[in-house]
C-alpha cells in the first residue's frame, strides 16, 4: 500500500516511478492520437516522436531524483511535517469556533490534569531538598495494622539503635513550638528536639557552622546547643555568619548558635517547614527523666535508615523481636511491643496511605474528566469530518494515501491538543498558586510554618507532553481513521438518507460513554459534597462556640511534671476568677487534634480473637475541662482535689468504653488497667465526642487528671461569656503566666472554632477541588451529551422531513426520536449508574455521615443529565420538523 | 531557484527562456494535473505558439519538485491509468505570485520601449 510506505516513509523506487510516469506519457499521447484516427503503430510513433530524446530525458530525471532521494529525503520529511503544520493551522483557523471550543474544552481537561498532578508531585513525589537516599529512609512504628501510634518510647528506642543490625543508624526526635528571645515576648518557632545523630541519619551537610555531636549531645549528656534552618538564618539574622557561635535564649535558656542546615531543608517532612532543632533533653536532662525513661511511655518518632542489603520487611521482623525481647525481660513473657518499619516518604506515616488515596481519588476524577474532554472533541471532529468528507474525497481521489491523510488529520489533532496543553499549563499554574496560597488560619503548632511547593517542574512537563500525546490519539485517532476511511466518503454522499449511517454506532457508543463517565464523575462530585455539607453540621460532641484556647509547652523551659502540674493548676485557678470566664481547664490537646494511646487490660474482657489487649485512647485535663467544653457527665464523678498525685490513679470514661464493658450497671467503681501499671478506678462517665479528627469511629476513650498524669505542654481552655472581650482575658493570663514564671511565654491564642479549621481543612480543600471539577464536568458532560445527541437526531433531519410529508403529526415524530434517540444516553446513564454504585464504595473513607449509594445525589444526578438527554433529543428534532419538507429533502 | 530556472531554460527555439517554470506553475494553478495534461494547457493556452518539445517538460517539473515548488502524488487519471498527479505548494503559489508580478513588469517595460513615439 502506498499510503503506508509513504506514512512510514520506506524508501521509494524513483528510478522506477520515473520511467512508469514518462511511460504513462507515451501512452495517454498514444491513445490521444489513435482517438484522432491513426492507427496504433503510426501513434506511437508520432508520440514518440513529439516527446524528443526520451533516453535522454529519462537520464535527466533519474540524476534529478537521484538527488532528491539523498539529501531531499530528510528534507521531504519535516517539510512534509511543516507542510501538516501549515495545513492543520489553516484548517483551524478555517473553523475558529470549532477551534476555540475544542481547545478550550481539552485545556480544561488536560489543565484539571496537570494541576492535580503538581500537587502529587509537589506533596508525594519530588525529593525533599538537603536529604541523602531518601529512599532508604525509614520510619518506626508502633501499633499493629491501621492503628498506629507514630511514637516508640525511648527505652525502646535505645534497645534498637544498639542492637539493630538492618538498620544503620536510627534518630529520634519530637516536635516542639520553640521561643527564640532575649528581652520583651519571644518570637515562636515550630522545632524538632532530636538526637544528637538526626542529622548524620537524614545525611545533611550543614550551610555553615556544624551539626550536633553525637556522642556530646546524646542523653542524657546534651550540649546547650541550637541549630537553625537556612531560611530562619536568612529571616532573622540576615545569613550573618557572625551570629554563629553566639548564645540564644531557648525558652528562656541559654544554648549557642552552632550551625544552620542545608539550604531548602525544613525537616523531612513536606509542607511543614522546622526552623529549629535543639538537642533531645535540653537544657536540663535530669528534668526529662520521668518521660524518657518508661518503656511504655510512646513520647518519641523515630527515624532511621537501613542498612545494605536491609529491606523495610527484614527490618521489620529484626526491630519487632529486638522490641518484644526487651518489653518482656521488663513486663513478662506475655508481653508484647508491635513495631513497624514502613518507607520514610514527605508525607508523614500516619497520614500518608489516607493521602495517597485521596490523590488516586483525585486523579481518577480528573482522568475521566480528561475522558469526557476527549469524547466530546472527538465528536466534533467525528462532525466536522462529516462536513469536510468533500475535502477528503476530493484529496483521497487525487490519488492522496490514507496514511498522508490520517497524518495530516493526527497533526491537527496535535496541533489543538498543544494548545489546549499550553492553555492548560497556565490553568495548572494559576491553580497550583491559588493552592500554595491556602493556608489554615490557625495551624496546630504555635509557629508552624507551612510551604506548599507545587510549581510545575521536569516531571509535571514530561506527564502534560505525555497526556497530551495520549490524548491526542485518544479524540483524534478514530475520527481520523473514519474521516479517510473509503467507504464512509461513499456513504457519505448520502449521508443522513437514512437512520443507519456507518457512524451511527460509533456516535451510539460515543453518547453512552459520554453519559456513563459524566454520571460517575458527577455522583462522586456529588457526594464528597454532601460529606462536607454534613461535616459542617456533625456533631463533635463538645461545644466549641466560646470557648478560647491558649497554648503553653513547659518542657522545654526543664520543668518536671509533677512542677508543670503545680503551674498548670495555679494557672487554671486565676484564669477561672478573670472577667468575663465562665470556666478554665487544661488539657493536653484541643478537641480533635488526637491523644495519647495505650493498650488497655479490663478485667473478664477479651477480644473477639481471644487477645486480652485493647486499645485506650486518653488525654489528660483537669477538672473543669467536661464543664467548659459543655461534655455532658452522665454519671459519677469529674475529678476533684483529692485526686492527686499521691492518690489512687482514676478516670473518667466515655460512654463507649462503658457500655461496651460494663453494660447495664454503673461503670463508676470498676477498674481496668494501662500496661502492667496499677489498676485505675473508674470515677464517672462522659458522652462520646469526636478525638481524632472528624471522621475515625469513636474510640475507647479515658479522661486522666493532669495532676495524676502530668504534661509539660497543654492548652488552656476558657469558656467566656458571649460577647466577651477576649483582648483583656488573654493580657490577664499572660501577665498570670509571668506571675508564675517569667521565661514561660504563652504560645499561641486563638478561639477554638478557629483553631479547628484545620481539621475540616483537608474536606474543605477536598471540597473545592471536587466542587470545580465537578463543575467542569458538569459543562463538559451536558455540552458533550447535549452535542453527540443533537448531533445523531439532525442527522435524521431528511427523514424527519420525509415522516412530516407524508403526513406524521409532530407529537407521533416526536415520540419516535424521544424514543431512539434516548437509547443510547439510557444505556450509557445505566451503564454509569452500575459503575459509580461499585466505585463510591472506595470513598467510603472520605465521606463522613454520607451512604456511597446517598440516594439523593444519585437522583439528581440522574434526573439532571437525564433533563439534558431529552433537550438535546427534542430540539433539533424540533427544528427539523418545522422546517419545510421539501427543503429538506433538496437539501441533500 | 533562479539557477535552477535558468539551467532548465528549454533548449529549443522559440520558448523564451524561464517561461516554461512560469508555464508549468501557471497550469497547476486551478489545481493538481499529471504531466500529460500539463503539457496540453501549455499547448492549448499558447495556441501552440510557444511549442515545447514535451518531454522536456519532465526534467523541469522534477526540478520544481526538488526544489519544493511542487509535490507530487500518484493516482489515477481519468482513463483509468497510473499517472504522477503534481500540484502547487505554497512555495509554488508565492513563486508563481512573484514571476506574474515580474512578467507583467517587465512587459510593460518592453511594449512601452516598443511604442515609444519620440526619441
Amino acid at each position: 500500500m502506498p499510503g503506508f510506505r509513504r506514512l512510514f516513509r520506506l524508501p521509494r523506487d524513483r528510478r522506477r516511478e520515473v520511467d512508469v510516469e514518462l511511460r504513462s506519457h507515451l501512452e495517454m499521447k498514444a491513445a490521444e492520437l489513435q482517438g484522432a484516427g491513426l492507427g496504433p503503430d503510426a501513434a506511437e510513433r508520432e508520440a514518440h516522436r513529439s516527446f524528443g530524446d526520451v533516453d535522454s530525458i529519462r537520464r535527466q530525471c533519474h540524476g534529478i531524483q537521484a538527488e532528491l532521494s539523498t539529501a531531499g529525503r530528510r528534507i521531504a520529511f519535516f517539510d512534509a511535517l511543516a507542510q501538516d503544520i501549515r495545513f492543520a493551522l489553516r484548517g483551524l483557523r478555517k473553523s475558529p469556533g470549532f477551534s476555540a471550543l475544542a481547545i478550550v474544552t481539552l485545556a480544561l481537561g488536560i489543565g484539571a490534569n496537570a494541576a492535580i498532578f503538581s500537587v502529587v508531585n509537589g506533596l508525594m513525589l519530588r525529593p525533599l531538598p538537603g536529604i541523602a537516599a531518601p529512599h532508604r529512609l525509614v520510619d518506626i512504628i508502633q501499633g499493629r495494622e491501621r492503628d498506629d501510634f507514630v511514637s516508640v518510647s525511648y527505652p525502646i528506642f535505645e534497645h534498637l539503635r544498639n542492637n539493630s543490625e538492618t538498620l544503620s543508624d536510627i534518630a529520634a526526635f519530637d516536635v516542639a513550638s520553640i521561643a527564640i528571645g532575649g528581652e520583651g515576648v519571644p518570637d515562636v518557632y515550630f522545632g524538632l528536639q532530636v538526637t544528637g545523630n538526626y542529622f548524620s541519619v537524614i545525611g545533611a551537610v550543614p550551610e555553615a557552622g556544624r551539626f550536633f555531636a553525637p556522642e556530646e549531645s546524646w542523653y542524657p549528656r546534651v550540649e546547650d546547643a541550637v541549630v537553625i534552618s537556612d531560611d530562619l538564618w536568612e529571616r532573622r539574622y540576615g545569613r550573618d555568619h557572625d551570629v554563629l557561635g553566639k548564645t540564644l535564649l531557648i525558652n528562656g535558656y541559654p544554648a549557642t548558635l552552632i550551625g544552620v542546615a542545608p539550604r531548602g531543608f525544613g525537616g523531612h517532612v513536606a509542607a511543614a517547614k522546622i526552623d529549629v532543632y535543639v538537642p533531645l533533653g535540653l537544657p536540663a536532662p535530669e528534668l526529662h527523666r520521668d518521660n524518657l525513661q518508661r518503656p511504655r511511655d510512646s513520647v518519641l518518632e523515630v527515624l532511621g535508615r537501613l542498612a545494605d542489603g536491609a529491606t523495610a520487611a527484614s527490618a521489620t521482623a529484626e526491630v519487632q523481636a529486638l522490641a518484644n525481647g526487651f518489653i518482656r525481660a521488663e513486663e513478662g513473657p506475655e508481653a508484647s511491643y508491635p513495631l513497624r518499619v514502613v518507607l520514610n516518604g514527605a508525607i508523614p506515616g500516619p497520614v500518608r496511605d489516607g493521602a495517597a488515596a485521596f490523590f488516586l481519588i483525585l486523579t481518577v476524577v480528573v482522568g475521566l474528566l480528561l475522558v469526557i474532554t476527549c469524547v466530546n472533541v472527538a465528536n466534533m471532529l467525528l462532525a466536522k469530518a462529516t462536513q469536510r468528507s468533500r475535502e477528503v474525497a476530493v484529496r483521497l481521489s487525487m490519488g492522496a494515501s490514507r496514511g498522508r491523510l490520517v497524518r495530516q488529520l493526527l497533526t491537527e489533532s496535535l496541533l489543538l491538543a498543544s494548545l489546549a496543553a499550553a492553555a492548560g499549563g497556565l490553568l495548572a499554574v494559576w491553580i497550583s498558586r491559588l493552592l500554595m496560597a491556602l493556608q489554615p488560619p490557625v495551624l496546630p503548632f504555635p509557629g508552624m510554618r507551612l510551604e506548599l511547593d507545587f510549581s510545575p517542574d521536569a516531571r509535571v512537563l514530561a506527564y502534560v507532553v505525555t497526556v497530551t500525546g495520549i490524548t491526542t490519539l485518544a479524540f483524534g485517532l478514530v475520527p481520523a481513521l473514519r474521516a479517510t476511511r473509503p467507504d464512509l466518503v461513499a456513504a457519505l454522499k448520502d449521508a443522513g438518507a437514512g437512520g443507519v449511517s456507518p457512524g451511527s454506532r460509533l456516535r451510539s457508543v460515543l453518547v453512552a460513554g459520554q453519559m456513563a463517565t459524566t454520571i460517575v464523575l458527577l455522583i462522586g462530585a456529588g457526594l464528597f459534597l454532601q460529606a462536607i455539607r454534613s461535616a459542617q453540621t456533625i456533631d463533635t460532641g463538645f461545644d466549641a462556640a466560646n470557648v478560647h484556647v491558649g497554648t503553653f509547652d513547659l518542657g522545654l523551659n526543664g520543668y518536671s511534671q509533677a512542677a508543670a502540674s503545680r503551674f498548670f493548676d495555679d494557672l487554671v485557678e486565676r484564669a477561672a476568677l478573670l472577667d468575663g470566664v465562665e470556666a478554665a481547664s487544661v488539657a493536653g490537646k484541643m478537641p480533635l487534634a488526637g491523644a495519647s494511646g495505650s493498650p488497655m487490660y479490663v478485667d473478664g474482657h477479651v477480644r473477639p480473637d481471644g487477645g486480652e489487649e485493647f486499645s485506650l485512647h486518653y488525654q489528660s485535663v483537669s477538672a473543669d475541662y467536661f464543664r467548659a467544653l459543655r461534655i455532658p457527665l452522665h454519671s459519677g464523678r469529674t475529678f476533684a482535689d483529692r485526686d492527686d498525685a499521691g492518690a489512687p490513679t482514676v478516670a473518667i470514661v466515655n460512654q463507649t468504653l462503658a457500655e461496651r464493658f460494663w453494660p447495664g450497671e454503673p461503670a463508676a467503681g470498676k477498674s481496668f488497667s494501662l500496661g502492667q501499671g496499677q489498676p485505675v478506678e473508674v470515677i464517672g462517665v462522659v458522652a462520646d465526642a469526636r478525638y481524632h479528627g472528624l471522621v475515625e469511629p469513636t474510640p475507647y476513650f479515658a479522661y486522666f487528671s493532669h495532676r495524676q498524669r502530668p504534661h509539660n505542654d497543654m492548652v488552656l481552655h476558657l469558656r467566656v461569656e458571649p460577647e466577651a472581650a477576649m483582648a483583656p482575658i488573654w493580657e490577664g493570663v499572660v501577665s498570670i503566666a509571668g506571675d508564675l514564671d517569667p521565661a514561660v511565654p504563652m504560645l499561641a491564642a486563638a478561639p477554638l472554632t478557629e483553631a479547628l479549621e484545620i481539621f475540616s481543612f483537608p474536606q474543605r480543600l477536598a471540597a473545592w477541588i471536587t466542587g470545580v471539577i465537578g463543575l467542569f464536568g458538569l459543562i463538559l458532560g451536558a455540552i458533550g451529551t447535549y452535542g453527540v445527541t443533537a448531533y445523531s437526531v439532525s442527522r435524521r433531519s431528511r427523514e424527519i422531513g420525509v415522516r412530516i410529508a407524508l403526513g406524521a403529526c409532530l407529537t407521533d415524530v416526536r415520540g419516535m426520536m424521544l424514543r431512539q434517540g434516548l437509547r443510547a444516553p439510557a444505556a450509557g446513564m445505566l451503564i454509569g449508574l452500575g459503575l459509580a454504585a461499585g466505585l463510591t464504595r472506595f470513598l467510603g473513607a472520605f465521606l463522613v455521615d454520607v451512604s456511597p449509594l446517598d440516594a439523593t445525589t444519585f437522583a439528581t444526578v440522574v434526573l439532571l443529565l437525564g433533563a439534558v438527554a431529552v433537550i438535546a433529543t427534542l430540539a433539533p428534532a424540533r427544528r427539523a420538523a418545522r422546517v419545510d419538507p421539501v427543503v429538506t429533502l433538496r437539501s441533500e | 531557484m533562479h539557477g535552477t530556472a535558468d539551467a532548465m531554460t528549454a533548449k529549443r527555439e522559440n520558448i523564451i527562456p524561464g517561461t516554461l517554470n512560469v508555464l508549468i506553475l501557471k497550469a497547476l494553478s486551478w489545481g493538481p494535473l499529471h504531466g500529460y495534461a500539463i503539457s496540453k494547457w501549455i499547448r492549448r493556452t499558447t495556441e501552440e505558439e510557444l511549442r515545447v518539445e514535451e518531454g522536456v517538460l519532465y526534467p523541469a517539473l522534477h526540478r520544481l519538485e526538488r526544489d519544493r515548488l511542487l509535490e507530487s502524488e500518484w493516482g489515477i487519471n481519468d482513463t483509468g491509468r497510473r499517472a504522477k498527479f503534481y500540484s502547487l505548494t505554497d512555495r509554488g503559489r508565492r513563486m508563481l505570485d512573484a514571476e506574474v508580478a515580474r512578467w507583467k513588469r517587465s512587459s510593460e517595460a518592453v511594449s512601452r520601449v516598443v511604442n515609444a513615439r519620440e526619441a
